[in-house]
């Protein structure tokens, strides 16, 4: 296949064939590629924090599971019975002492070793039982409670997968310690849109568009300064776009000029929401120092983990975003938000109330953007332009949000990824 | 006139109301249908995989109060609120009306309801119930509680809840 970027260093000039986004070719070899090597997203610990407790997700379009067994081990599962092929879970979430296949019965230990068949004595003796166990991929790690997979027969470590940007998920993550770590909460975001799944990668690491599609959204949190805060225009506000290693990057902002959903309270919250801010900063200056802790307080992060997770520490609350590809031109996506265990219910209704308003499906600001990725590959469909442009920025010293900086590495890094060959797919190793 | 009208059934009352506010949100009359909201509404739309969660601890779609609603009214009139500019087609469609009153005068009603919206030659159906609390307006309502349940497992063919439910 032809290269689908063109990256022209010498004049600052990078685009992106429009084929990437409407191919079922592309796709093909994106899930070969890209999905089948690259760590994905599965779950947070928190979501299984009880022995037996299990999630079922969907990861590159596979139906899996992930369980924390008896002895308080993490195991992500294939959603499928080794026996002849129904899913084993078939529930969204819950606590399980086993899982039973409700086709023949067969029933598999919440490690996923074999349990219990009805009437074994009819099977030849030569059956080799501990290869019959559930399975899972070859690679399951988590860094920080987030659990992820690799599908690739051999892979670097997560740990080493995230190094580019770990000191960012560190601090997001290390911010929750005063108040009992992150927690995912109950509900979340699932919706789907007819566009390429990489409209909205582009689209959820790029400022450029906030001051031009979000318009709604400014109004309301200007106008009606009681709820987000409004602005604190005096502030000069830093923002970057940053670009990593391995594809990984996205924008920062700070010190953030609106309120903070873990410890930056607008002029306008009221004092006993004001008080519990200044006791979780107090917190925070404690534990992690003046410095560190004001970066923790006032600094807004949105970050692209390579391939298809946001990692968005934002002003409207933390969340995780992954984007998946359902066909060449439609995309699911799944969002979780996520709070500190023992955040109060008064800055929990804050937390809830930015997110929502501007990341929920139900916001002022997310319908829009499934509008804009919508409407371009409505455009792609017109023909008559063969590459998208994505230059801005190439000559700033200091990359701007704004700029497409994060946007071109990720675009870089998945070419390199498509450019080289798959070595043989491994299904994954038996329990 | 408003002798007679008031001497109708409770259930036709509230059928009526119904009626007209989803023709009044049908039509983008969005100023009009605000007039028969009252102040302390809570209108929720809970998240399609948690349909009970509670708004102020979970992740729910839509929690606005009076405040956040007519923000989402001024918005929805906007040329900026570009997944409505061009405003979609919608349709209503409510049954198994049930209405009971209350001891403190204002009414408990459930229906189901389905509402297609149409745009872009793409059609997308949302299919769930409401449970609202209407309390009386002269001879008509106001409401003060709008919950929408969806029955939809997630929002595989809208995208987004981008109108009022």
């Amino acid at each position: 296949m032809e290269r689908l970027i063109y990256d022209d260093s010498d004049r600052g000039i990078f685009r992106v064939h429009r084929s990437s986004m409407t191919s079922p070719d592309v796709l093909k070899l994106e899930n070969e590629r890209l999905f089948a090597r690259s760590w994905l997203y599965v779950a947070h610990e928190s979501e299984i924090a009880e022995p037996g407790a299990f999630r079922r997700r969907t990861v590159a379009g596979r139906p899996m599971f992930a369980v924390r067994d008896l002895q308080g081990q993490i195991h992500v599962f294939f959603n499928t019975c080794p026996h002849r092929g129904a899913m084993i879970c078939r529930q969204d979430a819950g606590t399980a002492r086993s899982f039973q296949c409700f086709y023949h019965a067969w029933t598999f230990d919440t490690a996923g070793a074999i349990a219990g068949i009805p009437d074994r004595d009819s099977y030849p003796p030569g059956m080799d039982w501990k290869n019959l166990g559930l399975r899972s991929p070859a690679y399951v790690e988590s860094y920080r409670g987030l659990i992820f997979i690799n599908l690739a027969q051999q892979c670097e470590s997560l740990a080493d997968y995230l190094s580019p940007v770990r000191t960012l998920i560190d601090l997001t993550m290390d911010s929750a310690d005063v108040l009992g770590g992150w927690e995912v909460l109950a509900g979340s975001s699932q919706y789907r849109f007819k566009a390429n799944w990489k409209l909205m990668i582009e689209n959820s690491i790029d400022n450029y568009h906030f001051d031009t599609v979000h318009e709604t959204y400014k109004q309301y949190i200007g106008n009606d300064n009681k709820r987000l805060g409004g602005m604190r225009k005096d502030l000069k506000e830093e923002r970057i776009g940053f670009a990593h290693p391995k594809g990984h990057g996205g924008f920062s902002m700070w010190p953030s000029r609106t309120a903070r959903a873990l410890a930056l309270a607008a002029e306008t919250w009221s004092a006993a929401e004001c008080a519990e801010i200044d006791a979780v900063r107090t917190k925070l200056f404690e534990r992690f120092g003046e410095e560190r802790g004001l970066v923790m307080a006032e600094q807004s992060r949105s970050i692209l983990i390579f391939p298809n997770l946001l990692f968005q520490d934002s002003g409207t609350g933390f969340r995780v975003r992954q984007i998946e590809p359902v066909d060449a031109e439609l995309t699911e996506v799944r969002q979780w938000e996520l709070a500190p265990r023992d955040e109060s219910l008064l800055l929990r209704r804050r937390r809830l109330e930015g997110a929502r308003a501007f990341l929920g499906p139900g916001g002022f600001a997310s319908p829009d953007d499934v509008e804009a990725v919508e409407s371009c590959q409505m455009g792609f469909r017109a023909g008559g332009v063969e590459w998208s442009d994505i230059s801005r920025g190439t000559r700033s010293a200091v990359p701007k949000d704004t700029d497409e900086h994060q946007i071109r590495n990720f675009w870089r890094e998945w070419q390199a990824q498509l450019d080289t060959p798959q070595a043989t797919f491994a299904l994954g190793a038996a329990s | 006139m408003s002798a007679a009208v008031i001497s109708e059934p409770l259930s036709v009352r509230v059928a009526t109301f119904l009626a007209r506010e989803a023709w009044l949100l049908d039509n983008w009359r969005l100023d009009d249908w605000l007039e028969l909201i009252d102040d302390d509404i809570r209108y929720v739309v809970p998240a399609t995989d948690c349909p009970t969660g509670d708004a102020d601890n979970s992740v729910v779609f839509i929690n606005d109060d009076i405040t956040m609603l007519r923000a989402r009214v001024t918005r929805l009139k906007s040329r900026h609120a570009h997944r409505e500019y061009p405003a979609s087609r919608t349709r209503r469609f409510l049954t198994n009306v049930l209405a009971d009153q209350q001891d403190d005068g204002s009414v408990h009603v459930t229906a189901s309801f389905q509402v297609y919206r149409f745009r872009n030659r793409e059609t997308a159906v949302y299919v769930g119930y409401y449970e609202m609390t209407l309390v009386p307006d002269g001879t008509s309502f106001r409401i003060t509680r709008r919950k929408a349940t969806l029955d939809q497992e997630a929002l595989d063919e809208h995208g987004a809840v981008s109108i009022i439910l």
